[in-house]
Parts: structure tokens; C-alpha cells; sequence
């Protein structure tokens, strides 16, 4: 029949669509992959009888993270010296904010990567329950030696260590020294003086604080510390500790003598950063990744960062919020893989030992988990000596509580600045959604 | 509704005698307002060539100015940081498979939505209006693991077949509403030739409807081309993933580089102009093809 | 016709069976995630309908829908409209058309990510365009995103944005009418905007419904441009169904809670559709 011929041509048709489609990417994606990171499935499968090993890492040190290079020149180096090895290296910059979903979606489809420099935070939480990832210090082979206190921070609420750190970071107030002086205001080193210098600033052209009210992660960090000090900062959400209401209301307070734009609630941290590199802001809360973008825009000398003076009682100014949130882990699955043990462990011991941390910290100028770094600006060492100096580090509170119940915190500010809702009333709230 | 609107015209009927047809005021009314509409339509457009060639700050400072100092650095680094030719490859291979079969499977399925009868049709058309709402953030991380389970991650299947089962409802709905309303004079003198069903299809509807396929080849095109989100997920590796994942590598925990953006912007747009252009050509031809036989 | 079947059946398979395994399963698991409290991806309880309790008291989502359902009011109505008559125009012309058509299209060109710089670069309150205009003519600056205002100033880049995609498909639509309609209309004396009443809006009452669907369906799913612009603020003066999605399942790893808002779009935008689609029915024309 000759409909039917031409029905048969269709799906022919439709097969061969897909056949193409298909070849195309089996003849594209090997050849063309000079690092050889990506092999595909056959291959592995020959290779590994006669001892080839295929490493799967996944890292946010990509796109123009100055470390993603280096990062990558760090792995080429492992592989020249073990030709056995070859490494995917599956990294993502963090910031797209996909790489959460890619990450838990490989773990819980039996897709895990063999190693992963990832968030030792709320977001390992579910991975580090299930099992999915290796208790360092119990796992045979694993050097821990050498680390500073980053590598304490770490330890997880059962004890264990399940992430090595590469380096860490500091927040802090950073302020424009020379427009500081240009106005003859003092440098904030107590409540009273960074109030006094909200006020004169408000009085000039300059923008006191630059911030985004919406996403204020590093504003209500900094506020709950200077109203409660480390030791309140440290609650738990469930306590709905009155310091951190006290924290809030305070934003709202500044913001009405002036302390931000007026359009705060709708700017993004670009746009806030942006106002500080150009001058029209004379303060910014940011953290040690910022001294990047300064030095690019040339004002790195112009700097410097102070640590959020502490009014309460109890607390101390110095205290800072920092450590490092982000670690090695090892899946379960590679470290039990008996042919792939040994690599992934010598791999391990590679990133994490002193050189190469140090080689990575270099290209970020953030302190470093082992050693330190060298020939750095005054103004990158003034930070370091801010973090060897500070009584007290913890971590941002959005690394430790419920995802949802920070946001509803964060994005409740512009309503608390507004005067629709109070802090005490958000910390209720933000308290139930965690439950 | 009626009646108004025939009020109107009577109204509209006298303006226009005199003022549209009758003089060439109407015609240069038009060419006005043409012309003020497309003037903020090639705004942006110039704004990212002109900003691509400046640097990050002056971007936000000085962003609606001429570029004083007019730099290349931002294409340079565009190309130091990445392998934008591979990048644009991958993207046309996606994108290109994308359309071809979004067009073939979804024209044969229109087709028979429009101008067959059968029990289903109206079931089958809300699922495709539901279809059309279905956010692509509620459907990734089950395709995801479907292709984890496939071993597709990280190959051009990964992305050409959810963009495809993503976008042939739209096709579906926008190809069946335009052959619809093709004559049935034509589909029944089509009959008397003795056509079949496929040969009707090839022979009549599809070069009749050839200017809807070119709009929905032109939108499917761009729909997969800029999907960033999807392909961060399923091809981010740099041998496979498509030009927006570069773009988006533009970006770093250093805050965004504006000039590298528009740069990358500017690099991502001229292909799918060219496209657009093509495309276009097809468009007219069919309009006219189409008038001759109707 | 008869003995259709077989060919309804080949036809549209190929169709149904790719859109049914990458689209509706993927869509029905995410249903079944909304019966679930997810928190991250290895503890889900199942809650049975918790989310959708909480999603009847949730004041930001409310607002959120309402938002939406406001943004869809005025995107509908300006995108279409304008797209309408810009089509209408650009089809009584010769000289330039091709002009036209290409430059309208520019802003769906450009990615969604860049028309949001764009837009923020045009409202900021220190160096926006609008602000410096306001400064070179000695006036105040005026804060373009308040609470008021926020939402509408998302709809004009909106609008804006998507004009030229429905211009496209509309002057698709326009063009397939046969010449010879025109001659005999010019016989009976229907010339000019009549004839755009008479004849050329009635013609294409079905691509003008189709428009209206997709406008509907593509405002629900609005993200990009607002995430960009406003971020949902100030408050969530300007938070959308989207937005407020991408937030719970995405920043807060809260997955079964942002399905069950997906689960919402899809029914309400559903729901739109089928009521648009009977009001139209009546005045739909064929040949």
C-alpha cells in the first residue's frame, strides 16, 4: 500500500534523525576533549580490567574563578604522574546556582562523583546522613595532618570529619579609608563611632553603607553580631534570641538616618558592590572574595576591613564571622570501589596537601587551611591577621540553619526597614518554618 | 461589541477617507509609528555592541555613552577563557536537531489535529495548553535522573531530546492553529487527486503552511538556544555544553564581569540574527506561495 | 473523512510519546513531590495535602498570585494589542517592511539575563538612565521601584520584550489571508481600517486566540526578568508565581514545596486557557 510506504519512510526517517543526532555526539565529545578527561562508557569498562581508573571530581572552580585554572593545571599534573588515571573534571561555578541541584540529584541517582570540593554545610547535611560521603578521619590512608583550626571547623555535629578544607574566608566591614578622611570622619572601630559615621555620611553626597536590603545575608550576619556578640550569634533559630531581633531592628534604624540608597530593596550584591568601587559608598559589609574585584578596580590600597564593632555585653569586637564553608569530600561509593581506593586516596592526599592548597590559595588570596601565603599587599595581610587575630570565627548563620527560614529572614529586611513587621515578629516565623 | 464597533467605523470610515487613503498623511502616520517602535527595539541591541566594547565599570557608569576608550579586551578574554568556536558548534548541533525534529514531529501531529476528526481532540488540546504552563524548574531533576539512568549526561541527546518533548507543544498548537484555517476546498480537491494522507501533508499543508513553521522554527531555535538553566544541568561539560553555558562562566564568585557579558551577549546574538534572517526568507516565500494557491 | 484513524494514530504518536516520557512523567513526579515535605533531596515525609494547606495560607504566594494574575492583565492586553496593530500596519506598507520586521524582533533575540541588566541599568537610583536624565534637567532623582510601582515596571520590559513574537506570528497570520479577499472586498468599497475590522481581525480570530493562550501561559512562568529587576521586592511587592517557585525549590531546597506551587501555575493557567478559549469560540470565522 502506498500510504503505507511512505508511513514506514517516516519512522525510518525519524530513527535515522537519531541515529544522527547520536553519532554525532559519540564522534564529537571524545575526540575533541584534549584534556581526555571524558571517556566514554565502552572504554572504561576494557580500561579497568587492565588497571586503568576514571575519576569523576566535581568542584565550583570554574569559569573565571581564578582558581579554576589553576585548578586544572594542578589535575594535569596528578595525571602525568599516574597515566593509569584519567580525571573528569566536572566543575561548576557556584553561583549559577544549579550546582546544589546537579550535586544531589548524582547523589541520590547513584551518579556520585568520586571526589568533590562542595559546601560543608546545611547543604552536605542530607549527604553526610545518608552515608554518602567518608568519614576522613576513620578512612584508611587519609593524611589530616597539617591543617590549622579550619580543619576543627569542619567537624560535623556527630564528630566526625567528613570534608578537608582548602581555604577559607573571612566577612567583614570593609570601608573606604580615603573617603573617610576626605570627610574627616573617624574610622568605625565602636558602635558609637560607625553610627556617628552613618550620620555624617548621610549628610554628604556619599552613600553611608552600600547594601541590598533583599539580599542581606551579610548585613543581618553582621548586625546579630554587634547586637548579641559571638555568643548569641551562635544560637540556634529555634531560640529566637532577642539579640538577633535587636540586630534587625537596628537595620531598620540606620536605614532611617540614612544608612542606605533609597532604592535598597530592589539592588542585587553587584549593584551594591558596584556603588562601593565607585566611590559612592564609604562602607560595605563583603567578605575576603571582594578583595578581588577591588584590586581590579584599583582601589585595593584605598581599603580596608574591619571586624563589626560589638556593643553587647559579653562581646567582643574582633569576633568575625568567617572559617571555610567549603571542603574535599570522598563519596562512599569510589572509597569502597576496590579498584578505585587507592587513586581516589593519593588523589586526596595530593589536593590537600600543603603545596597545592597553597598554589590554589594563591591565585584567591584567601588564608589558606595548611601554610600560609607569601608576598602579599598590606592590605590582603591586614585581613589575614584580622582572622589569626580574632577571639572568635564562626560561620555565616545561613550556613547553618534552614535554607527557607534564612531567606524568609533575609528577604523580610526591606519589610522590617519599612516598618511593616518588626524583627522579633520575622524570628517568630523564620522559627516555625524551620519547626 | 458589535454595534460599537460599527459605530466606530462609520467614524473611522469618514477619518480615514480623507486623511489615510486619500493623502499620504495616513501612510507617513505609519511610517512614524513604525519607525518610534523600532527605535526601542534596536536600542538594546546597540547598547550591548556599543558596551561590549567597553570596560566592566564604565559599563555602569557611563552605560547609555559612547564608548570613550573603545576596547577589545572584553572578545579577547571571551575567547582566552573559553573555546567559544566549540561552544557555537555545540549549540548549533543542539538547537538545530531541536528544530528539525520539533518541526517534523510536530508538523505531522498538527496536521492531524487540525484537519482530522477523532474522539480525543479535545482532550489532547487542553493537555497541550497545560503543556505550554509546565515550568522547566518542575521537570529537571526527574530528567535529569532519566538520563543519568540512560548514560546520557554530558552527550547532545541530554538537552535535543527534553528541548524537543519541551517545545513540540507549542509547535503543535501554533502549526494546528494556522492550518486550520486553510481552505477545504483545497484538502478536498487534494482528495479527488487522490492524495494520501502523508502525500496531502507533504504536498499541500506543509508548503502551504511553510510561513508557521518558519515562526515556530525561529522561536523553538531561540527557546533552546538561550536556555541556560537546562543545560547547565544536563551538558554543562565544556565538550558538549552550548554557548549560554559559556556566558554564564562569564560570571564568577568575583561579582559579574559586564564586559565579558555583553561581549559574550553580543557573540551569542549575531548567529540567531543571522538565523532570524534566513529563516525569514523562507517565511516570504511561503506567504507568497501560499497566496498564489489559495 | 473516513479511515483517518490509523493516520491520527501514526501521526500523532511520535508526538505524544517523546512529550509524554520527557514532559508529563517528569510533570506527574513532580505532582507526586508536592505530597511530600522534601528538605534537600534524601528526607522526604510524605505530608499528604500539608503544601497545599500552607499554600492557602501563605501570604506571600497569595500576593504572588495576585501579581500575576495582574502582570497577566496587562501583558495580555498590551502584547497582543500592540503586536496587533504593529502587524496591521507593517502589512499595509511595501517600502521597509522587511526593515520592520527584522528590528522588532531584536528584543526576543537577546537573552532574558541581558534585557534584565539593561532595565536595571535604566531604573537605578544612583546612576539609572531615567535618574540621570531627571539630574541634567536640575530635577530630583525619583526611586523608579517602590512598592506601588515595582510591578508595573516589571510589565513594561515584559511587554516590551515579547511584542515582537506575537508581531511575528500575527504577521504570519495576516499574510495567509488570500489576495482575492482583498480584491473582492475593494469591489464592495471596504478599504483601509475597515477592512482591518471587517476582514482581517475576524480572519485570524484563531492565531489572535492562540496568542492570547501562549500570552497567558507565558506570563504565569515569567522568571527571568523579574528575578533580575526586582527580585521580587521591594517586600514582595512585585514577587511572581515564578519567581516565588524558583525560590523555594531552588534557594531553599524546599523541592516538594515549590512543586506544589508548579502544580498551581499549570491548574490556574489551565483554567485561563479553557475560559479564553469559550469566549472566543462564538466569533471564530473560517473560510
Amino acid at each position: 500500500m502506498k500510504h503505507f510506504k511512505w508511513s514506514l519512510l517516516l519512522v525510518l526517517l525519524f530513527v535515522l534523525i537519531g541515529l544522527v543526532a547520536c553519532s554525532n555526539n559519540e564522534t564529537d565529545s571524545t575526540p575533541a576533549d584534549n584534556d581526555d578527561t571524558s571517556e566514554s562508557a565502552e572504554e572504561t569498562d576494557t580500561e579497568e580490567a587492565s588497571g586503568e581508573v576514571d575519576l569523576r571530581v566535581v568542584t565550583t572552580m570554574a569559569g573565571t574563578d581564578p582558581a579554576g585554572e589553576v585548578f586544572q593545571e594542578v589535575l594535569d599534573e596528578f595525571v602525568s604522574e599516574h597515566p593509569h588515571v584519567s580525571i573528569e573534571n566536572d566543575s561548576q561555578s557556584a553561583d549559577a546556582g544549579t550546582i546544589r541541584t546537579k550535586v544531589n540529584t548524582d547523589f541520590s541517582s547513584d551518579n556520585e562523583p568520586d571526589m568533590m570540593f562542595y559546601f560543608n554545610t546545611v547543604d552536605a547535611e542530607g549527604l553526610i546522613e545518608e552515608g554518602k560521603v567518608v568519614n576522613l578521619e576513620e578512612a584508611e590512608g587519609i593524611d589530616l595532618s597539617g591543617f590549622n583550626s579550619m580543619l576543627e571547623q569542619q567537624r560535623h555535629s556527630d564528630g566526625n570529619i567528613y570534608a578537608a578544607p582548602q581555604s577559607g574566608f573571612y566577612e567583614g566591614l570593609f570601608v573606604n579609608k580615603k573617603l573617610f578622611e576626605e570627610n574627616g570622619i573617624e574610622l568605625p572601630t565602636t558602635w558609637e563611632q560607625y553610627e556617628a559615621a552613618i550620620e555624617a555620611f548621610a549628610e554628604t553626597d556619599i552613600v553611608p553603607i552600600a547594601a541590598s536590603t533583599e539580599d542581606s545575608y551579610y548585613v543581618v550576619e553582621h548586625y546579630a553580631l554587634a547586637a548579641g556578640g559571638m555568643e548569641n550569634y551562635k544560637a540556634e533559630l529555634a531560640d529566637q534570641n532577642p539579640t538577633w531581633a535587636e540586630g534587625l531592628d537596628n537595620i531598620k534604624k540606620h536605614a532611617d538616618m540614612g544608612a542606605f540608597t533609597p532604592d535598597a530593596a530592589t539592588i542585587d550584591l553587584a549593584m551594591a558592590q558596584e556603588l562601593f568601587k565607585q566611590e559612592q559608598a564609604a562602607m560595605i559589609f563583603e567578605g575576603s572574595w571582594f578583595w578581588g574585584q577591588l584590586e581590579e578596580a584599583g582601589m585595593g590600597e584605598d581599603v580596608t576591613v574591619l571586624p563589626m564593632p560589638v556593643y553587647a555585653d559579653g562581646g567582643e569586637t574582633g569576633e568575625i564571622v568567617g572559617g571555610a564553608s567549603q571542603g574535599w569530600f570522598i563519596s562512599t561509593k569510589s572509597y569502597e570501589d576496590e579498584a578505585k581506593r587507592d587513586v581516589v586516596v593519593d588523589l586526596f592526599n595530593y589536593l590537600t596537601s600543603e603545596e597545592i592548597i597553597v598554589r590554589i590559595a594563591e591565585a584567591t588570596g584567601q588564608p589558606p587551611a595548611k601554610g600560609a601565603l607569601e608576598d602579599l599587599p598590606a592590605y590582603l595581610e591586614a585581613g589575614h591577621q584580622l582572622v589569626s587575630d580574632a577571639p572568635a570565627v564562626a560561620l555565616p548563620i545561613n550556613d547553618r540553619i534552614y535554607p527557607e527560614a534564612f531567606t524568609h529572614v533575609r528577604t523580610s529586611v526591606p519589610d522590617i526597614v519599612s516598618g511593616n513587621t518588626t524583627g522579633e515578629q520575622v524570628l517568630e516565623e523564620a522559627a516555625a518554618m524551620e519547626e | 461589541m458589535h454595534s460599537y464597533t460599527e459605530d466606530r467605523l462609520t467614524f473611522w470610515e469618514r477619518f480615514q477617507e480623507r486623511y489615510f487613503t486619500q493623502s499620504k498623511i495616513g501612510k507617513i502616520f505609519i511610517y512614524v509609528i513604525l519607525t518610534l517602535w523600532s527605535m526601542t527595539t534596536i536600542f538594546p541591541l546597540a547598547w550591548v555592541f556599543l558596551n561590549s566594547f567597553k570596560e566592566s565599570r564604565e559599563i555602569i557608569t557611563d552605560t547609555f555613552k559612547m564608548p570613550t576608550d573603545p576596547t577589545m579586551q572584553n572578545y579577547v578574554n571571551a575567547f582566552e577563557t573559553v573555546n567559544i568556536g566549540k561552544s557555537y558548534m555545540n549549540s548549533f548541533i543542539i538547537s538545530g536537531s531541536v528544530v528539525l525534529l520539533v518541526l517534523f514531529i510536530g508538523g505531522l501531529a498538527a496536521f492531524a489535529m487540525a484537519r482530522m476528526q477523532f474522539k480525543l481532540r479535545g482532550v489532547l488540546q487542553a493537555l497541550l495548553i497545560a503543556s505550554l504552563l509546565i515550568p522547566a524548574f518542575a521537570t529537571i531533576v526527574p530528567v535529569y535522573r532519566m538520563m543519568i539512568q540512560m548514560d546520557l549526561v554530558n552527550t547532545y541527546l541530554a538537552l535535543i531530546i527534553p528541548h524537543t518533548a519541551g517545545n513540540l507543544p507549542f509547535a503543535i498548537l501554533v502549526i494546528s492553529g494556522y492550518m486550520a484555517t486553510i481552505p477545504k476546498e483545497l484538502e478536498e480537491a487534494s482528495v479527488m487527486d487522490g492524495c494520501g494522507r502523508f502525500k496531502m501533508f507533504t504536498r499541500v499543508f506543509l508548503p502551504i503552511s511553510l510561513p508557521s513553521f518558519a515562526t515556530v522554527g525561529i522561536f523553538v531555535f531561540l527557546w533552546s538556544y538561550n536556555d541556560l538553566f537546562s543545560s547547565l544541568v544536563l551538558v554543562s561539560h565544556e565538550s558538549v555544553a552550548p554557548i549560554v553555558v559559556l556566558l554564564s562562566n562569564v560570571s564568577s564568585q568575583y561579582g559579574t564581569d559586564y564586559g565579558l557579558m555583553t561581549a559574550a551577549i553580543a557573540m551569542t546574538v549575531i548567529p540567531v540574527l543571522i538565523f532570524y534572517l534566513v529563516a525569514q526568507k523562507t517565511f516570504e516565500k511561503g506567504a507568497t506561495s501560499g497566496a498564489v494557491k489559495g | 473523512m473516513k479511515g483517518d484513524k490509523l493516520y491520527v494514530f501514526l501521526f500523532l504518536t511520535p508526538a505524544f510519546v517523546i512529550t509524554g516520557i520527557f514532559l508529563y512523567y517528569p510533570f506527574v513526579d513532580n505532582i507526586l513531590q508536592s505530597f511530600y515535605k522534601t528538605d534537600g533531596f534524601f528526607n522526604s515525609t510524605f505530608i499528604g495535602l500539608d503544601n497545599y494547606v500552607r499554600l492557602w495560607s501563605d501570604e506571600i504566594a497569595r500576593e504572588a498570585l495576585f501579581n500575576s494574575l495582574e502582570l497577566m492583565l496587562y501583558v495580555t492586553i498590551f502584547q497582543v494589542g500592540i503586536a496587533l496593530v504593529l502587524a496591521i500596519m507593517v502589512n499595509a506598507i511595501t517600502k521597509g517592511a522587511g526593515f520592520y520586521r527584522t528590528t522588532f524582533f531584536f528584543p526576543i533575540v537577546i537573552s532574558g539575563a541581558a534585557i534584565g541588566l539593561l532595565f536595571t541599568l535604566i531604573y537605578n537610583y544612583r546612576n539609572g538612565l531615567l535618574n540621570e536624565i531627571l539630574v541634567n534637567l536640575g530635577l530630583e532623582r525619583v526611586l523608579w521601584l517602590t512598592e506601588q510601582s515595582s510591578l508595573y515596571m516589571v510589565a513594561i520590559p515584559t511587554i516590551w520584550n515579547y511584542v515582537g513574537f506575537y508581531f511575528v506570528i500575527l504577521l504570519t497570520a495576516i499574510q495567509k489571508i488570500p489576495n482575492d479577499f482583498y480584491e473582492a472586498a475593494a469591489l464592495e468599497g471596504i478599504t483601509g481600517v475597515q477592512k482591518m475590522f471587517k476582514l482581517t481581525i475576524p480572519l485570524i480570530v484563531s492565531d489572535l486566540k492562540t496568542c492570547i493562550v501562549l500570552a497567558i501561559t507565558g506570563t504565569l512562568k515569567i522568571f527571568e526578568l523579574v528575578y533580575i529587576i526586582t527580585r521580587g521586592g521591594p517586600g514582595s511587592s512585585s514577587e511572581v508565581l515564578g519567581t516565588y517557585m524558583y525560590q523555594k525549590a531552588f534557594e531553599d531546597t524546599a523541592m516538594g514545596y515549590g512543586a506544589t506551587i508548579a502544580v498551581v501555575i499549570v491548574v490556574l493557567g489551565l483554567s485561563l486557557a479553557f475560559i479564553t478559549n469559550k469566549l472566543l469560540q462564538k466569533e471564530e470565522v473560517t473560510y
